[in-house]
């Protein structure tokens, strides 16, 4: 049941997008989620669509990949797209039977809301196919210092997202384990009703939590033996540094899509 | 930040995911795409213990570890998890630190669940639009039969237990130091 679980989505490849700096790929997509909802033609989806096609040539990432990201939206994307098909009205009536009616307006809206769909589920996964998740949480650490200011934890939210990170395959583990250890004494997980389900997690459940306080208990411990007092003061082994291409793509990437957000 | 209390919130994180993508089945078959699963377990043992900033806290991590990670419903979906699961963490670990007895917990849980139904009721009917370019009549067509039971479900599911996974966990996190008595 668990081995169809793909964890991670990270792909490595020996490309420019994966050498970027992960804060600039992280602004470059807020820059096109806002660009994205600014654009109301579908020659400004066009123009989107380059620049979309070019980030996955750079990335060398095969383009299965991002149509697999979108599989799992299908079912909200074609809703979306019959919905307005049926519902939204104007223009010229393309088609008929009773009641029911496609015109060329709902054709439009249709089109253009699951395009848009499309695209942004398309590149946000380009995201975290090209930058592994240790660097995406540097780089959100990063992202979050100016914050410090008005007191939010920059620093031990990145802590806790990095252990988060270094436990999941470690517990993913434990509880197929534990699956496995409770289905040997008779467990059933997937039959019953609804009240029937839950009470039969319980066997899973204890003990996984059990499991995770003793080891946060145990790391807790080691970080204290070696030193660990907090943010301050701290050094960084893998340091994040702007090079000449980061800036180059950064302003290209803003501009393009500022431009393509206000005109088109 | 106490370090104990870091690495807590971190593995709980971790461990909330895991949940995610482990345990999950359809519970409302008008809307089979919104799906039942576990991960707010353990952010709800979080609120529960440490209150409720550090919820909301380990909430964020997770829908950022979700985005990551499953990507379902990519940046939209990691969003309107964020608010549903903050809301109901927020409420109950607020409710249950005025005053720490297991009468306050459920009580705490039945307000965050409401919360949640109302706070995703509302977001449903502003953000599924802009997010996903449905009419929002069509949002408010599928609200009442389908996206409130799922909320009032899912809460209550976990709630429920919320409340049995803590009264066997109290024990042991009592002997290793992470639990103090309750007031009652």
């Amino acid at each position: 049941m668990l081995n169809d679980i793909m964890i991670g989505q990270y792909i490595e490849r020996d490309s420019l997008i994966h050498k970027l700096d992960p804060r600039v790929k992280i602004l470059v997509i807020m820059f096109f989620i806002i660009s994205i909802f600014l654009i109301e033609s579908f020659s400004g989806y066009s123009v989107l669509a380059l620049f979309i096609l070019l980030t996955v040539f750079l990335s060398k990432i095969n383009l299965k990949y991002i149509l697999r990201s979108i599989k799992p939206l299908l079912f909200i994307i074609i809703f979306t797209l019959v919905i307005h098909l049926f519902m939204t009205k104007g223009g010229r009536v393309l088609w008929q039977w009773r009641f029911l009616s496609i015109e060329e307006e709902g054709l439009r809206m249709g089109s253009f809301m699951s395009l848009r769909l499309i695209f942004l589920i398309a590149y946000t996964s380009l995201l975290t196919l090209t930058t592994s998740p240790l660097e995406l949480t540097d780089g959100l650490e990063r992202l979050l210092n100016p914050f410090k200011r008005i007191g939010l934890p920059a620093h031990e939210l990145a802590m806790m997202m990095t252990i988060a990170l270094r436990f999941i395959p470690t517990l993913l583990e434990e509880a197929e384990k534990i699956m496995k250890a409770q289905k040997a004494r008779g467990a059933d997980f997937e039959g019953g009703n609804l009240i029937q389900k839950a009470k039969n997690l319980i066997p899973l459940l204890v003990p996984l939590f059990v499991n995770a306080f003793r080891r946060a208990d145990e790391l807790a411990l080691a970080m204290e033996a070696r030193c660990y007092r907090g943010g301050e003061n701290r050094t960084r082994m893998n340091v994040l540094a702007f090079a000449r291409k980061d800036y180059i793509v950064t302003v290209i990437s803003i501009i393009y899509l500022s431009l393509v957000g206000i005109f088109l | 930040m106490d370090l104990k209390k870091m690495t807590n919130i971190g593995v709980l994180s971790a461990l909330s995911l895991i949940l995610m993508i482990t345990i999950k089945f359809p519970i409302i078959p008008v809307v089979p795409y919104l799906l039942y699963e576990a991960g707010d377990l353990p952010i709800l043992i979080i609120a529960f213990l440490y209150g409720p900033g550090s919820a909301v806290g380990a909430t964020l991590i997770l829908s950022i570890l979700m985005f990551i990670f499953v990507g379902l419903g990519g940046p939209f979906g990691a969003f309107m998890h964020f608010l549903a699961t903050g809301t109901l963490v927020f409420v109950a670990g607020y409710i249950y630190h005025q005053n720490r007895t297991q009468k306050t917990a459920v009580y705490g849980l039945i307000a965050g669940s409401i919360a949640m139904t109302v706070i995703m009721a509302f977001a449903n009917v502003l953000l599924t639009p802009i997010f996903y370019g449905i009419p929002r009549q069509e949002v408010l067509k599928v609200l009442v039969p389908g996206i409130i039971p799922f909320n009032i479900t899912k809460a209550f599911i976990n709630s429920g237990l919320t409340l049995l996974v803590y009264k066997k966990l109290a024990e042991f996190l009592k002997s290793k130091g992470v639990l103090y008595s309750l007031n009652n």
